[in-house]
């Protein structure tokens, strides 16, 4: 009983004035939340302005190094020219060397040619060598050399198709063959 | 009511400070978090800008030597200008190589290919051995610029091998622009360095750069003095 009426505080201000327990407790609550809140933003505003900071220096940084390569990069701009140029080139010539040609033509008519100088009495009279397709005209003095002649040149296998488009003969120059060869 | 009334009271200026102060870190966070949140994005695209750039610098950097050595040969391959005058001198440098004798050298028609590349045709007859024509004939693929042979009639007399040839040269424009410093640019391939090696060791033409002849020797006939020979 006496512990009670030691423990009760004193209230100077006027019981009409006076605020409820709960309502002090909940000021002071606030004040915590308050103390809290400040800290917080405080917390805040240095994280704020600290990554502001680190961003910005890190931006800084960052164009001055880019600034340096675009000085680099200009001066390297006649290799930058020639890298263009060379490139452009050599697309184009990768697209000349798929054209359609007459190389493989060529090379495959030595063949041709090389069969008809190894039968006796037989020549080339003349030869048209275009893309995929070759026609010649050949000479042979007898039946003989003609077939001997036909054999080798029907076994080539280089071609898809060989083509007897005449076969004409006259006493003085003896037979004359024109045969068309194809590629395709 | 009067109690509730004098606890509101007392109550009021703590609860508008706590708010006051939320509303602070709310307005900080929010205009922090914008303002860090452009600069980490501007932050981004700089290290993605100095990435393109550093790896355009490097691939410039490897191509220098290369290019160097072998952009005469890339300009020869497909000038842009005065192919025909290429393509003939090199018709005579061929036939002078394989011992074929040409004749009847004549530019023909002019032609615009597909992709920016145009044409010219040559014709001429040429005579000499079987075994030198063909080489003759095959030596223009290996050639500067590049010539393709499009018709070859040959005619057997005499035991030598007339041939009249239609060949074309190639020529092509330049390429209009050039990338910005912060575009990027993409190096040689194997590819492309083959083909520049395999190029550098066709025949080269008798010229690199056709050049108009100088008028600087030939005298004003109309200014000059004249020598009165006594």
């Amino acid at each position: 009983m006496d512990n009670r009426t030691n423990s009760r505080k004193i209230n100077l201000i006027p019981i009409e004035l006076a605020v409820s327990p709960k309502t002090v407790k909940l000021t002071k609550t606030l004040s915590q939340i308050t103390t809290i809140g400040v800290i917080s933003l405080f917390l805040s505003i240095a994280l704020v302005v600290a990554a502001f900071i680190f961003y910005r220096l890190e931006a800084n940084n960052l164009s001055q190094n880019i600034e340096s390569l675009k000085t680099r990069i200009t001066a390297l701009e006649s290799s930058e020219q020639k890298l263009v140029i060379t490139k452009d080139r050599l697309n184009k010539i990768a697209i000349i060397n798929d054209m359609p040609s007459i190389k493989g033509d060529i090379v495959d008519f030595q063949d041709v040619q090389n069969i008809i100088t190894g039968v006796a009495d037989s020549s080339l009279i003349e030869a048209t060598i275009q893309s995929n397709k070759t026609e010649f005209s050949i000479n042979s003095k007898d039946s003989s050399s003609l077939s001997n002649l036909m054999a080798p040149l029907s076994g080539l296998t280089k071609y898809k198709s060989l083509i007897l488009t005449s076969l004409g003969f006259s006493s003085t120059a003896g037979f004359i063959s024109d045969l068309v060869i194809n590629k395709n | 009511m009067l109690t509730e009334n004098k606890d509101i009271k007392f109550l009021t200026k703590p609860i508008l400070i706590v708010f006051f102060i939320a509303i602070l870190i709310g307005a900080v966070l929010s205009v922090g978090y914008n303002q860090v949140s452009a600069l980490y994005q501007t932050t981004v695209e700089l290290k993605e800008n100095q990435l393109k750039l550093t790896e355009k610098l490097g691939t410039l950097e490897s191509v220098r030597d290369i290019l160097n050595e072998n952009i005469s040969y890339v300009d020869v391959a497909l000038p842009y200008k005065a192919s025909v005058l290429y393509g003939l001198s090199q018709v005579k440098n061929l036939a002078l190589r394989n011992r074929i004798i040409v004749t009847n050298l004549k530019a023909g028609s002019f032609s615009l290919e597909d992709n920016g590349i145009s044409k010219s045709s040559l014709s001429f007859e040429a005579e000499g051995l079987d075994a030198d024509l063909q080489q003759f004939m095959l030596s223009f693929y290996n050639a500067l610029p590049l010539m393709t042979v499009d018709k070859v009639k040959i005619n057997k007399a005499d035991g030598l091998s007339r041939a009249n040839i239609t060949v074309y040269v190639y020529s092509a424009d330049l390429p209009e622009k050039i990338p910005a410093v912060t575009e990027s640019v993409s190096g040689l391939s194997n590819t492309d360095i083959q083909t520049l090696n395999r190029i550098s060791n066709y025949i080269e033409p008798l010229f690199f750069e056709p050049k108009a002849n100088k008028d600087d020797d030939r005298t004003d006939p109309f200014t000059s003095k004249i020598e009165v020979i006594n």
